[in-house]
């Protein structure tokens, strides 16, 4: 999806096409319009260009990914981890979600939240830390979820300053709908919040 | 008014001659004793009169049982017509009770009244068949007799009333009058039309007056008596938001708040103005049960004679005066949860900035129950900006609190979601309480119970005899499977918890569940421990809930059912039943003011599965379910 307005340089550039039709004086009031409906609009265009540069991302796998492995396979695109220290008395959480805000959210839709002794996630690379999730296809579909006694195994691939990676080797799941425990492997590939 | 028919009736004996034959046990019809009498609210006169329209009922009850049985068996001239004349008579005085009581805006008198009718509609049956039988004819003929050989009796016992009554002693010459009808009533009923003018023509003049004055003696005095009551029960609301001021203003000066002469602390202060707020509702749901039953009392001829005190003469002339009771209250409760925010602001000034941290945890310990409490957004919205400048005073803390809501919010988000994901699977097998309580007693054409059977009807209303209407309605509805919402335990360690009101219906659920799992799930999913209590107001009261038992919802079998008036509930409520209804507001589903015919019904819930705002959990093993009849 492109930008709701067309970045200022190609603006100027259609604007100066047309200049042999008017005034330089004209020309510099146009230019002056522009800028100030470029500046006026400056901050819608912020928050659309966030969102559908985060969307454009998302499509192009640039925001991360995620695939679940259940009944059949759920991909979602975008996929940003965050790592929370709650305070001294609390462990730290790494929360790995599809959106990068729940206002944002869109479906398929999932939340990985694991407890972790560490300080960093760098600490973590290597390592299988137990996790729980939570994944749901659409706004109206039932959810799948990690009950006490269920979780599932996460092991930490890599973590740099951009990106984390990490892999569902294990674990199983409920689902709102049914009664019975179901087996979930995935993969994740997470751009830091 | 609409009578129930005779199959329901025989119906109705035929369940009472199975169930224990004791005296009702219980207040209020219920599933165990489905013709026990609805309670009375009213501490003067209305329980004697109870008691009297109780024995009554039973002693004439069990007479009739034996009749219809006789009458069911083709027997009708086993039955002794003096038997017959005897519990006619008894009927005539339970009547006599019922309207005394519905003077007094008791709804137990209302039925009563409909269960002497229903009565005195068989015996009158039972009367004209007996009639023709030898054994009656022998007890008409010697009736006969005594009325020939009373007549002078008759003639100096009317002198007598006329001189009670010229000397005004009402009470006596009513006394008087029922003496004698009570001796005449059991051998008039066998009598021709023509016999009976002979005999009671001779007393009209006499009874005319009695009645009359006697009708306006009571009146006036049940007047006073639920005229008085409104101003007893109504809270002083402009007092209580003084004194909150005031303790209020003590916290910001001193750091202590003075509340009834005590030093307390500024969190110890939330909890007790919650709980002064909780008794205020209970006392205007009291003063506007006791509004109801002087307004829509029956004999209500009397009941808009004018009011001593002003207040209440112009509630009385004011058609939507009900409304104002909610109103009013509505409005006090929207002054007193802004005191909440002031109170948290005045105390956050005073403190250092080491003190805030575990301020702030008491602060949303005390705060979290009563969001609960209120099940409303507008309180919690109100705290935020108060709780966060409390925050903002230690560095710390704000940054602490920042990264816990950051790590908890969004899990809520979902917890919440896979409960209510849970909740819509139920919704199928369980279904509504209120949906239930209005399947288990809709009229059709074989049953006249608390609904219409086609249009609509403001609440559920008394359109026959609760005995009968309890009959059909506890075959239809117990064991059936519902869902019962907004539970809220006693208190921490009670045995019981309540599905507040709604609809027309409340619920009681055993307590304590068995959460435990689920419990420390969810206090591990919020970081919880010993040493580290939840940080925001959301995740304090998702704790606090979950530990107590307090919950969105709870589906399982329906065990026990009880009918009560509407009036009765809220007129007599204690303080500690407030938690009965929603803080902060009144209960408005009666539009047009309730009536003496308006009942609720409460319904005992054998809990199958447990729904909080962020877990659900299945209590006992899935059973099939049997086909209602």
């Amino acid at each position: 999806m492109n930008s709701r307005f067309p970045p200022v340089s190609c603006m100027l550039l259609i604007l100066a096409a047309g200049l042999s039709a008017c005034s330089k004086e004209k020309f510099n009031e146009l230019i002056d319009k522009t800028k100030q409906h470029v500046s006026t609009g400056a901050d819608k265009v912020k928050q659309s260009v966030t969102a559908a540069t985060d969307t454009a991302k998302e499509q192009l796998n640039l925001a991360g990914q995620a695939q679940f492995n259940l009944d059949s396979p759920i991909v979602i695109a975008g996929c940003y981890a965050s790592f929370l220290h709650p305070g001294e008395d609390r462990p730290s959480v790494l929360q790995i979600r599809s959106y990068r805000d729940p206002a944002q959210e869109s479906f398929p839709s999932m939340l990985l939240r694991a407890q972790v002794p560490a300080k960093s996630a760098s600490e973590l690379v290597g390592q299988v830390v137990t996790a729980q999730l939570f994944l749901q296809k659409d706004s109206n579909s039932p959810v799948w979820y990690c009950s006490p006694g269920t979780h599932v195994e996460l092991k930490i691939i890599s973590a740099d300053a951009q990106t984390l990676a990490a892999e569902i080797i294990g674990g199983t799941v409920r689902h709102t709908h049914k009664d019975d425990n179901e087996n979930v492997t995935g993969t994740l590939s997470a751009v830091w919040q | 008014m609409p009578m129930a028919t005779k199959p329901q009736f025989v119906a109705t004996i035929v369940f009472l001659l199975g169930q224990l034959s004791v005296a009702a046990v219980y207040a209020n019809p219920n599933h165990k004793v489905v013709d026990a009498a609805l309670a009375v609210h009213g501490k003067e006169f209305s329980p004697e009169l109870h008691k009297k329209a109780t024995d009554f009922y039973e002693d004439a009850k069990t007479k009739l049982f034996d009749f219809l049985e006789k009458e069911a068996k083709n027997d009708v001239q086993k039955i002794d017509g003096e038997d017959l004349g005897n519990t006619h008579m008894v009927v005539t005085r339970l009547k006599r009770a019922a309207s005394q009581l519905q003077l007094l805006g008791e709804p137990a008198g209302h039925d009563f009244e409909r269960r002497g009718n229903e009565m005195h509609n068989h015996l009158g049956r039972l009367i004209a068949k007996s009639q023709s039988f030898p054994r009656t004819q022998k007890y008409i003929e010697s009736f006969r007799q005594f009325i020939n050989n009373s007549a002078a009796a008759r003639s100096k016992a009317i002198l007598e009333m006329h001189k009670l009554a010229m000397q005004g002693k009402w009470e006596a010459a009513e006394n008087e009058l029922y003496r004698v009808y009570d001796r005449l009533d059991p051998g008039t009923v066998f009598l021709t039309p023509e016999e009976n003018k002979a005999i009671y023509s001779p007393f009209s003049e006499v009874d005319v007056a009695i009645t009359s004055a006697m009708l306006e003696l009571r009146s006036a005095k049940a007047n006073e008596i639920l005229q008085q009551a409104i101003p007893d029960n109504l809270p002083n609301y402009a007092a209580i938001l003084a004194e909150i001021d005031m303790a209020i203003t003590s916290l910001g000066a001193t750091g202590q708040a003075t509340w009834h002469d005590e030093q307390i602390s500024g969190p110890e202060l939330v909890t007790r103005i919650g709980q002064k707020w909780s008794e205020t509702q209970a006392g205007a749901l009291r003063a506007r049960g006791k509004y109801w039953a002087l307004t829509r009392r029956s004999y209500g001829t009397y009941a808009s004679r004018s009011a001593a005190d002003p207040a209440v003469a112009a509630a009385i002339a004011d058609p939507n005066a009900a409304d104002k009771f909610a109103n009013d209250y509505a409005a006090f409760s929207r002054d007193l949860m802004k005191s909440f925010p002031r109170l948290v602001e005045a105390h956050s000034a005073r403190l250092a900035g080491n003190d805030v941290p575990q301020t702030y945890v008491a602060y949303l310990r005390a705060l979290a129950p009563l969001a609960r409490q209120t099940n409303s957004p507008e309180f919690t919205a109100a705290l935020s900006p108060a709780l966060q400048k409390l925050v903002d005073k230690n560095p710390q803390l704000r940054e602490g609190v920042a990264a816990y809501d950051s790590a908890t919010a969004d899990l809520l988000r979902w917890r919440a979601r896979v409960a209510e994901s849970h909740a819509t699977v139920q919704a199928a097998e369980y279904l509504p309480i209120e949906k239930r309580f209005h399947e288990g007693t809709v009229s059709n054409q074989s049953y006249v119970g608390l609904f219409p059977e086609t249009g609509t009807q403001i609440g559920a209303q008394l359109l026959a005899p609760a005995p009968d209407v309890m009959t059909t309605a506890v075959k239809r509805l117990m064991g059936q499977k519902a869902a019962v919402r907004d539970i809220i335990r006693l208190s921490g360690e009670s045995k019981s918890a309540i599905a507040r009101f709604q609809d027309n219906t409340y619920g009681n659920v055993p307590a304590p569940l068995s959460l435990e799992p689920e419990v420390e799930a969810l206090k591990f999913d919020l970081l919880v421990s010993n040493q580290a209590p939840p940080l925001t107001l959301m995740a304090m009261q998702a704790v606090l809930t979950a530990e107590r038992g307090d919950m969105a919802a709870i589906g399982g079998e329906i065990t026990g059912v009880y009918l009560e008036g509407v009036i009765t509930r809220f007129a007599a409520l204690p303080n500690s039943a407030a938690i009965l209804t929603t803080l902060g507001q009144l209960p408005t589903d009666w539009s047009s003011g309730v009536g003496m015919s308006h009942v609720l019904m409460r319904f005992d819930i054998g809990p199958q599965w447990a729904l909080h705002d962020y877990f659900f959990l299945r209590l006992a093993p899935r059973t099939n379910t049997t086909a209602p009849e």
